[in-house]
C-alpha cells in the first residue's frame, strides 16, 4: 500500500540569532510524517527535536525563525495544503489547536497553579471560538476526559490536587480537544512512572487508531520507542542523520551515530557493564563545521567526513540516512 | 550518615468543600539509613512521595513526626551554623529544572552565587578556573555557550546539567538528585550516571537517586540498594539486583513487567501488567493497611485494613501480609 503523508519538512533549517552568537539549531530537515501513523523523533538533548517541532505549529520560542524550507500540512479537515511557515497571525491562532496540537515538554507544569481544569479547558475553547455556555461545554470536557479514563471530578480540581499522570493525561484530552490531525508531544511521560507510561502509551495508541491521529512524538526514551512508535527519525546536531521505520532503524542502524545511541540504552536485560557512552562532547551548532556534523564522534569517519557534508542516501522501502559510508560512487570520484 | 526515623508527612487539604480539615497523609512510617558513601535508588509510582522524601532529607520540608539524624545530630535542632552546614552538605537537585532556577539570572550568576557561598572571598581567577571545572564536570563546553544564557534558553537536559553543577559547587556530601536525568538523551545519561558513580568513587558523595527509570536505577545503584515506595509506604527495601531481577512484592512485580525493552522485536511480548486499575488510591481514602491492596490481585480483605510488618526474604525488607500467595517471579 502506498504510504500516506499529512505533513512534510521540506528543508527546514531554523536560527536562533542572539546578541552574541546565532544557533543553527535545526539545520535543512525533510522529513515526512505518515497519515495516521506515530512518528518519533530522538536525538541527544539540545539536538533541535522541540525546535523542528515548534516549526509545525509556527510557534518557535524568540529569536527562533525559520531561515529556509517550508512546512506544509496536507489538512483533510481543511481540504487544503497549508503552507505552515507562510501563516498570518490569525490564520495561525486558528490552526494551532484545530489541526495541530502540542503537549509541550514538561507540559505538566504549564498548567495554570490557581485556575481550575474546567476553566483551562473552558479558556481554550473559547478561543477557538466554541460556542456552548460553560455548564453544555463541561459535558464536552467530561466525555475527553472520560477518552483518557480520568473522572468528571478532576474537572473541579486544581492542578497540585491531581497526580503527575494525571495531569499528563489532563494535557492529552486538552490536546484533543478540537480534534486536530496531528498531535504533537513532547517528552509525554517524562518522569512519570513506568505503570503510568505504558498506560498513557496504551491510551495514545488507542487514539491514534480510533480517531487515526498522527501523533509526532519527540523522546530520549529509546525504550519507548521501540514499544509504541511507528517511524523514526534520529536527530543530531540539528540534522537528521536517519529515518525509517522503527524495525528498519532498529535492525539496520545505518549511522554510526544511531548505533551509538542505541549502544547506551540501559535496559533490564542487559548488563550494566556493556553500556558504551558516545565519546566526546556535543556539537557546537554555532559553530558548524563543513563535514558531518557526527565526525568529530564518529568511530568510523573518514577524511571525506570531516570536508564534506554528507546528503541523504535512500536505502529503499523510504529508509533514508545521512552518512558517506553509504553514498554510492562516492569512494572514486 | 543520615538516618530518617519514622518519619510521617501529611499535608492539610484545604478547600471549599471541606468543612473540616482533613490530611493527606504522604508519607507513613519512613525508616531509611544511608551510609557514608552509598548510593541509594528511590523508585516509585508519580505522587507516591518521592520528592517529599527528597525536600525532607534535604530540610526543605519539616516531617510531621519524625526526625532525619545527620552523623547523629537531628538537623532541626541543631545550632544555627550548623544548621547551614548541613544546608551546604546535603544539596538537593530538583525535579523541576524549570522552576529551579532563577529566569532572570543568567547560568553565569547562578554557579558564581553557589561558588561564593562555598568559598567566601574568593578570588575573580579562582572563581573563573571553578566555573570552568564544574561545567566540564557536567558536560557543558565549550562554557562561554551556556553561561551567558538565560534558563529558558537552554534545553531541558542543559538545564538539568546546569543544576547538577550547582549542587557540585557547593561540596557536598549527599546529593539528592530528583529525576536528574529525565530529560537527557541516554548517551549523556550513561554519561552522567557514569559522573554520579565517579563523584560517589572519588568525593565519597553519597546519592539519593530518585528516578522512575528502573533501567538507570540498575546501572547507578549496581551494588547499592533500591527503596520501592507506593503511596508514601516503602513496599521493598533492599540489594538492587536482587529487588530488580526476583522482584517480591506484588507492586514492585507490576513494575518491573511495566518496564518497556528497547528493541522492537519483543514488541507486544510483555504480559499483562498485574494490577487492577489504573487510578491510585486517594490519599485520604487510605486505610491503615497496605496503600497497594486495592489494586493488589493477590489482596484479602484484611491486607487493607491491619497494619502490616515487614518481612525479610532473601536480605530484602518486604511489607506484604499476604506474600505466601504471590508467585515467585520467574
Ligand atoms: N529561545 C531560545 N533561545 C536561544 N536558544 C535556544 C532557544 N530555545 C532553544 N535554544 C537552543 O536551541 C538548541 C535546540 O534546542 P531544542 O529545545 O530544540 O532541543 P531538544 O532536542 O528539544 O532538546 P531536549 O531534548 O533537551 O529538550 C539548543 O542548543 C538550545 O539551547
Ligand atoms: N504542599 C503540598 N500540599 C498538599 N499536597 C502535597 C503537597 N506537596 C505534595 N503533595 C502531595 O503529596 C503527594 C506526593 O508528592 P511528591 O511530589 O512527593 O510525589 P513524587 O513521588 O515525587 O511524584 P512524581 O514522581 O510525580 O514526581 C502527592 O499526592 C502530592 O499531590
Ligand atoms: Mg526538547
Ligand atoms: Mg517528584
Amino acid at each position: 500500500m502506498e504510504k500516506r503523508y499529512i505533513a512534510e519538512f521540506d528543508h527546514v533549517s531554523i536560527d536562533y540569532e542572539m546578541v552574541r552568537l546565532c544557533l543553527h539549531a535545526v539545520n535543512d530537515v525533510s522529513m515526512k510524517l505518515e497519515k495516521g501513523k506515530i512518528t518519533a523523533v530522538v536525538g541527544e538533548s539540545g539536538s533541535g527535536k522541540t525546535t523542528l517541532a515548534s516549526a509545525l505549529l509556527n510557534c518557535i520560542t524568540s529569536p527562533g525563525r525559520v531561515v529556509g524550507g517550508r512546512v506544509i500540512v496536507h489538512s483533510e479537515k481543511r481540504g487544503e495544503d497549508i503552507d505552515v511557515t507562510a501563516l498570518n497571525e490569525k490564520q495561525l491562532n486558528d490552526f494551532r489547536w484545530d489541526i495541530v496540537s502540542m503537549v509541550f515538554q514538561g507540559a505538566q507544569s504549564s498548567l495554570n497553579p490557581i485556575v481550575t481544569i474546567l476553566n483551562q479547558f473552558y479558556e481554550t475553547y473559547k478561543i477557538h471560538g466554541g460556542k456552548e455556555s460553560k455548564k453544555e461545554a463541561r459535558k464536552i470536557f467530561a466525555k475527553l476526559l472520560e477518552r483518557v479514563n480520568l473522572s468528571e471530578r478532576v474537572l473541579d480540581s486544581y492542578p497540585h490536587e491531581i497526580s503527575g499522570g494525571m495531569k499528563q493525561r489532563v494535557m492529552i484530552a486538552l490536546a484533543l480537544l478540537l480534534r486536530p490531525e496531528i498531535i504533537i508531544l513532547d517528552e509525554p511521560t517524562t518522569a512519570l512512572d513506568v505503570i503510568t507510561q505504558s498506560y498513557i502509551f496504551g491510551l495514545l495508541k488507542s487514539i491514534n487508531e480510533e480517531y487515526g491521529t498522527t501523533m509526532l512524538l519527540l523522546t530520549h526514551d529509546i525504550a519507548v520507542v521501540a514499544e509504541y512508535a511507528d517511524n523514526l527519525g534520529v536527530m543530531y546536531g540539528g540534522r537528521l542523520m536517519e529515518f525509517g521505520t522503527v524495525e528498519d532503524v532498529f535492525a539496520r542502524r545505518f549511522n554510526p551515530y544511531t548505533e551509538g545511541l542505541i549502544n547506551a540504552t540501559p535496559s533490564l536485560r542487559r548488563d550494566a557493564d556493556t553500556l558504551t557512552e558516545i565519546p566526546g562532547t556535543p556539537i557546537d551548532i554555532t559553530n558548524l563545521p563543513p563535514g558531518c556534523v557526527f565526525a568529530d564522534r564518529c568511530l568510523k569517519k573518514t577524511e571525506r567526513c570531516e570536508i564534506v557534508s554528507p546528503d541523504d542516501v535512500d536505502m529503499g522501502g523510504g529508509h533514508m540516512v545521512k552518512c558517506h559510508l553509504y553514498a554510492e560512487g562516492e569512494q572514486d570520484a | 550518615m543520615l538516618e530518617l526515623k519514622n518519619i510521617n508527612m501529611s499535608f492539610a487539604l484545604k478547600g471549599k468543600f471541606f468543612q473540616t480539615e482533613k490530611r493527606a497523609v504522604v508519607i507513613r512510617d519512613f525508616d531509611l539509613t544511608i551510609g557514608d558513601d552509598e548510593i541509594i535508588a528511590v523508585v516509585g509510582e508519580s505522587g507516591c512521595g518521592k520528592t517529599t522524601i527528597g525536600k525532607i532529607v534535604t530540610g526543605l520540608l519539616a516531617p510531621t513526626s519524625g526526625e532525619v539524624l545527620f552523623n547523629g545530630e537531628n538537623i532541626r535542632r541543631t545550632k544555627r551554623n550548623n544548621k547551614s552546614d548541613y544546608r551546604r552538605n546535603v544539596q538537593f537537585i530538583q525535579q523541576d529544572s524549570y522552576a529551579a532556577l532563577n529566569p532572570v539570572k543568567t547560568i553565569h550568576q547562578s554557579l558564581c552565587a553557589a561558588i561564593e557561598i562555598a568559598e567566601k572571598g574568593i578570588s575573580k581567577e579562582k572563581k573563573q578556573q571553578r566555573l570552568e571545572e564544574l561545567m566540564g564536570f557536567v558536560g557543558l563546553t565549550p562554557i562561554e555557550h551556556f553561561v551567558f544564557k538565560y534558563p529558558h534558553q537552554l534545553s531541558g537536559g542543559q538545564r538539568q546539567r546546569v543544576l547538577m553543577a550547582r549542587a557540585l559547587a557547593l561540596n557536598p556530601k549527599l546529593i539528592v538528585a530528583d529525576e536528574p536525568v529525565s530529560m537527557i538523551d541516554v548517551s549523556l545519561r550513561i554519561a552522567i550516571l557514569k559522573l554520579i558513580e565517579k563523584l560517589n568513587r572519588e568525593l565519597k558523595i553519597a546519592f539519593i537517586y530518585i528516578t522512575h527509570d528502573l533501567a538507570t536505577a540498575k546501572y547507578i545503584a549496581d551494588k547499592g540498594r533500591i527503596c520501592v515506595m507506593y503511596l508514601g509506604d516503602i513496599v521493598e527495601l533492599g540489594n538492587i539486583d536482587e529487588v530488580l531481577f526476583h522482584p517480591k512484592h506484588p507492586y514492585t512485580q507490576a513494575l518491573v513487567t511495566a518496564v518497556p525493552v528497547p528493541d522492537p522485536s519483543y514488541r507486544g511480548t510483555r504480559g499483562e501488567i498485574p494490577v487492577k486499575g489504573m487510578e491510585m488510591t486517594k490519599l485520604t481514602e487510605r486505610g491503615r493497611g497496605c496503600s497497594f491492596a486495592p489494586r493488589c490481585p493477590y489482596a484479602t480483605e484484611e491486607c487493607s485494613q491491619e497494619d502490616i510488618p515487614y518481612v525479610e526474604i532473601n536480605g530484602v525488607k518486604v511489607k506484604c501480609r499476604n506474600i505466601e500467595e504471590v508467585p515467585v517471579w520467574t
